[in-house]
């Protein structure tokens, strides 16, 4: 397996064969294969003109045919990229481009096209860099992911092989940020296959708009945080969503329930669950859906299933030996899907990866155990990490945040909460008497993306402590009630 | 209610469910324009008007809600 036979050559193949077909839906217009191809061949020229020939390139993400063309650029001149979301607070930007050292950055680029330019690919070894994914740290710095090539390779190599088919005639729905790596199998799968790829603006309510793609442009497949059907939920009697044939829904815990719901709806479509830290290149195990039949579930969320076809997964103790029967411990997976590491961060390589039997393994940080089927079920986290419209948040960051704002004089903590309609919010608890936490938003907001933003602060005079003097989080979750 | 009495209560819902106290709604004013405009935030604005008003949109009606202008038009159909 080779990141050219699996993604170059399929796209290039898909060029000279559907030339005339619909690479893009982007914002109410279609752009053809042909139309892409030129894109991404004026592009190559502006990375071969670049005058620091760097690895690692910027991309400024806008929700236009440039910033696809760009990462197949950057990908045929050798080089990876890393997303940078405009709306970002422009401090955690340069914070990115600092820790990778990049100076160039993509940014809507419009070059004139000259000459077709699809092959003569530059040289690269597997292990080089696809792209690099930055995602919340603790420590309030965020925290980049390295995918390679090799890693690419795998994970396409694994999703083909659960059965899931996409051919030229599909439509298949791209609904999440470039910033998060669902997006990367959103538009790999359809592009590779010469099928049409159709986008969620940026700034557009994305639930809203991506049902309306579903029912107006009969969306045939696509990948779905389940947040996005709870908030169409109460809408399901009226929703049609006949014209899809499989749907995989990751990201998040997937409710048993909701699935059932939206099965009605969603009448001739196979639905999967996927599961997958980004460490691991987008999912590693996932769960075929029975309709109308028994589907595996522990307290009302869905079975993450089995490893994907490159993964092999374990169930840890905190001492490191496997479990036994249904026992619940730490699910570890391993693979050529699994990261060579974050990015210069020696600290935390050392603590999310280690050596078993000469193999390289991830601490997911998900607890879990085997079902007597072979599937996993997933338990809930070990750590204080909350999943926010399928992004990865790290409680400790907010907590930082709010820390540093009160000038580390007071205690502060983060808590994630189900809502009244299932979904998750974050809650700040700050030690103080009851006052105004509009300047404490604005802090937040200049140093953390919207979805970090609590969306409830509270006040309270003097924090529960819990036996070991700990500040008791689950009194402070009481109050949200 | 005529539409212009409808944007000053809907501007005051605006205000609350989107914790901009001072924002000033416009008919072209989107998700793009409001940081706060989420698909949380815009769930509990929807819900926020159908309570007050005492009626519920129809799915194809909230397909159609790209910006302000069309909330309040969708709202002022209910209610008139």
């Amino acid at each position: 397996m080779r990141f050219v036979k699996e993604i170059l050559e399929p796209f290039r193949k898909a060029v000279e064969t559907y030339g005339e077909r619909n690479a893009f839906y982007i914002d109410s217009i279609y752009y053809t294969y042909q139309q892409f191809a030129e894109r991404v061949s004026a592009i190559r020229g502006v990375i071969r003109a670049a005058e620091k020939s760097e690895q690692i390139w910027g991309l400024a993400l806008h929700d236009d045919l440039n910033t696809y063309a760009s990462i197949f650029a950057l990908w045929m001149e050798a080089k990876a990229y890393v997303p940078l979301h405009l709306s970002w607070p422009e401090e955690r930007i340069a914070s990115i481009k600092e820790q990778v050292g990049c100076s160039n950055v993509l940014d809507d680029c419009d070059a004139p096209f000259t000459e077709m330019d699809l092959d003569n690919w530059v040289e690269a070894s597997e292990n080089d860099l696809a792209y690099i994914l930055f995602t919340s740290g603790s420590t309030g710095v965020p925290k980049g992911v390295q995918l390679t090539r090799r890693n690419i390779t795998a994970f396409m190599d694994s999703f083909w092989k659960t059965g899931i088919d996409i051919t030229p005639n599909d439509r298949c729905m791209q609904v999440f940020d470039l910033t998060f790596d669902v997006s990367v199998q959103s538009y790999l799968v359809a592009l590779t296959r010469g099928a049409c790829v159709y986008t969620v603006p940026y700034g557009q309510v994305k639930y809203l708009y991506a049902a309306s793609l579903i029912q107006e442009q009969h969306i045939t497949f696509c990948a779905m945080a389940p947040s996005m059907l709870t908030y169409l939920r109460p809408y399901f009697d009226e929703f049609d969503a006949s014209s899809m044939k499989a749907c995989i829904l990751t990201a998040e815990a997937c409710p048993v329930d909701l699935m059932e719901a939206w099965y009605n709806c969603a009448k001739n479509t196979e639905i999967y669950d996927f599961y997958g830290p980004t460490e691991a290149t987008i999912y590693c195990t996932y769960y075929k859906l029975t309709r109308g039949g028994e589907n595996l579930s522990l307290n009302g969320i869905i079975s993450i299933g089995k490893p994907l076809a490159n993964v092999q997964a374990i169930i840890i103790r905190e001492d490191g030996s496997l479990v036994e029967g249904q026992e619940k411990g730490e699910l570890c997976v391993a693979g050529n899907q699994v990261t060579p590491g974050y990015w210069k961060n020696d600290e935390k390589n050392a603590s999310s990866f280690f050596i078993r039997n000469e193999v390289r393994y991830y601490h997911t940080g998900d607890l879990c155990y085997w079902h007597e089927s072979g599937n996993i079920m997933y338990s809930g986290r070990i750590d204080q990490q909350a999943k926010i419209q399928g992004f990865r948040v790290e409680l400790g960051e907010i907590e930082h945040h709010a820390r540093t704002f009160y000038k580390n004089e007071r205690r502060v903590t983060a808590i994630a909460f189900q809502n009244a309609q299932n979904l998750t919010e974050i809650a700040l608890f700050v030690e103080a008497q009851q006052e105004d936490s509009k300047e404490l938003i604005e802090y937040l907001r200049s140093k953390m993306p919207h979805y970090m933003i609590p969306t409830r602060i509270l006040f309270e005079p003097i924090f529960p402590l819990n036996k070991s003097e700990k500040v008791d989080r689950n009194a402070l979750k009481t109050k949200l009630q | 209610m005529n539409r212009e009495q409808l944007v000053e209560e809907i501007q005051v819902i605006t205000q609350e469910v989107f914790a901009k106290p001072e924002l000033v709604i416009t008919d072209a004013m989107n998700a793009a324009d409001v940081d706060t405009w989420t698909s949380l935030s815009f769930m509990q604005f929807l819900t926020a008007i159908e309570d007050k008003y005492g009626f519920k949109f129809k799915m194809m009606e909230l397909l159609q809600l790209r910006n302000m202008g069309a909330v309040i038009d969708a709202t002022l159909k209910h209610i008139a």
